[in-house]
């Protein structure tokens, strides 16, 4: 009971590495390429990638010298009686072949050419098998084959709850609720709208009907920000502090442009308002994504505001007292290097000019 | 706060267990006399509630802090059986979020933070005559220097600066070698660790100029220790 699962958990990788030390010929390794799934589950699939049969680029090493590489998929297919239908528990099934080339060769295909889309939940695995047949019915040693998972999940995680409308001055911080199952969020915006302000830099997508840019992804950060970014009206005026309801937001398909947000609990999506003319409005909607990058639908669709706003230098000055800058810093976060540093090098200065 | 609490608790645990009889180095025509380290320096760690007396602090933060500080005083003269005298320097670390207000004098949804670093430069006189001579573990201490406080205003747009005041602080100590003597004496054997006091202090500050950070009273409690 122990040692099956022992075996299995030991890689080909590593088997490879196992054998080469040894001094025996290394094991076929397989790494994918394509798509890419740094971002997501290792050998992952999900449901765009089924729906748009995505390629699967696929990086062989250590290649023996034959024919063909041939493809099957089942449990132990480097046992031939599991190919040949030899036994009553022949369940490797050959995929396709393809013509060797060097010890070190790529492959490409389509994600339905190793699983049907309605295969979700276990792995499923892959073998490369070198033979001198297309059809590779004959025995063959440890350094002819490979083999790789494959998982297919397309089970999208629930919407994104909570969101409400909010205002701010430069930024608004937009509270979401999150949900279980999530890897991370992804925050759209949508600025092309009646009365609202659109990018100049960035046209609308050809599928979705004047659409904003959707920024750039930030998955190490705990709150992602979007930028509504400066530009020319292109709305036709009107709408000024309303919440407008023709986005393409209401009804969208999400395509995982969105600004990735990494949240677990207390989550907010930080939302930039500068490109934005006091009064404009633009729509704010937020998907949920999951480890093999399903996407949720559009969260509620909810509006984002500019108004003129006071903080605490300005109600300063508004009391009479004084709130003056000493430095000439940018907006934003400060970094806590800089603080520092900034506090040092006041300090030094202000007690000499107060000594003085 | 409860870290700091959890901090003192733990490093007074050693002083409150065990036997609570007083050790001596050496008896001396038949006198028992306690030798103790050189004490030359006072290390206090604090937290406790700051916020600028200021009606617009009251209308965009609600926010109590918590303000974190480091003390390291320096003993320049022992009085006599009274205390010491010394000077010191503090630094301290404090924020403060909200949110801007809109037109209509309500919180918007643009968060805007406040941080504060107060490092004031202070002179101190510790009286400890209660514990060296009446046995009773109580110390007081007064503080008066000017204050430095590091401003960053984050949030419509960002500014800082610092400003300039004159900070004070009263402090009442508990010496925690009372509870354990035993003990006490091992701190100072083993890291020269002469005495350790949980603290209440009230303070306050005057400092503005660039901004108005100051207030007349402010609060903080901590573990301290000389050495």
């Amino acid at each position: 009971l122990l040692v099956a699962p022992m075996l299995r958990c030991l890689s080909p990788i590593a088997l490879g590495g196992l054998f080469f030390a040894s001094g025996a010929s290394a094991q076929i390794t397989i790494t994918p390429l394509e798509p890419d799934r740094t971002e997501f589950e290792t050998n992952g699939f999900n449901a765009r990638d089924c729906e748009t049969n995505t390629v699967v680029r696929l990086d062989l090493n250590n290649v023996p010298d034959r024919m063909f590489v041939v493809f099957f998929r089942g449990d132990s297919c480097n046992e031939v009686d599991r190919r040949d239908g030899s036994t009553t528990v022949a369940d490797c099934d050959r995929l396709f072949s393809v013509e060797r080339t060097t010890d070190r060769m790529e492959v490409d295909q389509r994600i339905q050419d190793f699983l049907d889309c309605d295969e979700e939940g276990a792995a499923i695995h892959i073998f490369a098998i070198a033979s001198d047949t297309s059809t590779a019915t004959e025995e063959v040693t440890t350094a002819d084959w490979g083999t790789i998972d494959f998982k297919l999940d397309t089970t999208a995680p629930a919407t994104p709850t909570g969101l409400t409308d909010a205002t701010g001055g430069t930024s608004v911080n937009v509270p979401f609720e999150p949900v279980s199952n999530a890897f991370r969020y992804r925050l759209y915006l949508d600025t092309a709208l009646t009365g609202a302000t659109m990018r100049t830099e960035a046209g609308p997508p050809p599928d979705a009907g004047g659409r904003g840019d959707a920024g750039s992804t930030d998955a190490g950060s705990d709150a992602g920000s979007m930028d509504a970014g400066p530009g020319s009206d292109a709305g036709g005026g009107g709408g000024a502090g309303m919440c407008p309801t023709d986005s393409w937001l209401n009804g969208g398909t999400p395509d995982g442009s969105g600004t990735a947000i990494s949240c677990t609990a207390n989550c907010e999506a930080e939302v930039s308002l500068a490109g934005l003319a006091i009064g404009q409005t633009a729509a704010v909607a937020i998907t949920a994504e999951d480890q093999a990058g399903n996407e949720s639908p559009f969260s509620q669709v909810v509006c984002v505001t500019r108004v003129m706003t006071t903080d605490y230098c300005d109600l300063l000055m508004m009391e009479g007292k004084q709130c003056e800058d000493g430095c000439s810093c940018s907006s934003g976060r400060s970094d806590p290097v800089a603080i520092g540093l900034l506090a040092l090098g006041l300090f030094v200065v202000r007690r000499r000019r107060w000594r003085a | 706060m409860a870290r700091l609490i959890a901090l003192g608790a733990l490093l007074s645990c050693p002083l409150a267990s065990g036997a609570s009889a007083q050790d001596f180095d050496e008896t001396i025509h038949g006198e028992q006399i306690v030798i103790e380290s050189p004490e030359r320096f006072s290390l206090e760690l604090r937290v406790g509630v700051y916020q600028p007396d200021t009606a617009a602090f009251d209308m965009v933060f609600d926010d109590l802090g918590p303000m974190l500080g480091v003390e390291l005083d320096v003993i320049v003269y022992r009085l006599e059986d009274v205390g010491w005298i010394g000077v010191g320097g503090s630094f301290g670390w404090g924020s403060y979020s909200g949110f801007t207000l809109g037109p209509d004098g309500m919180p918007t949804n643009e968060e805007t933070t406040l941080t504060l670093m107060p490092f004031p430069v202070l002179a101190v006189l510790r009286v400890d005559v209660l514990a060296r001579l009446l046995d009773i573990p109580i110390v007081f201490m007064g503080k008066i220097g000017p204050d430095f406080v590091l401003w960053i205003n984050d949030g419509r747009t960002t500014s800082s600066n610092v400003a300039i005041g004159l900070r004070w602080g009263a402090q009442v100590a508990l010496e925690l070698d009372w509870f354990d003597r035993r003990a006490a004496r091992g701190l100072d054997d083993e890291w020269g660790i002469n005495h350790s006091y949980l603290f209440f202090e009230l303070y306050g500050s005057t400092a503005g100029g660039s901004m108005e950070v100051g207030t007349p009273f402010a609060w903080a409690i901590g573990l301290s220790l000389t050495f």
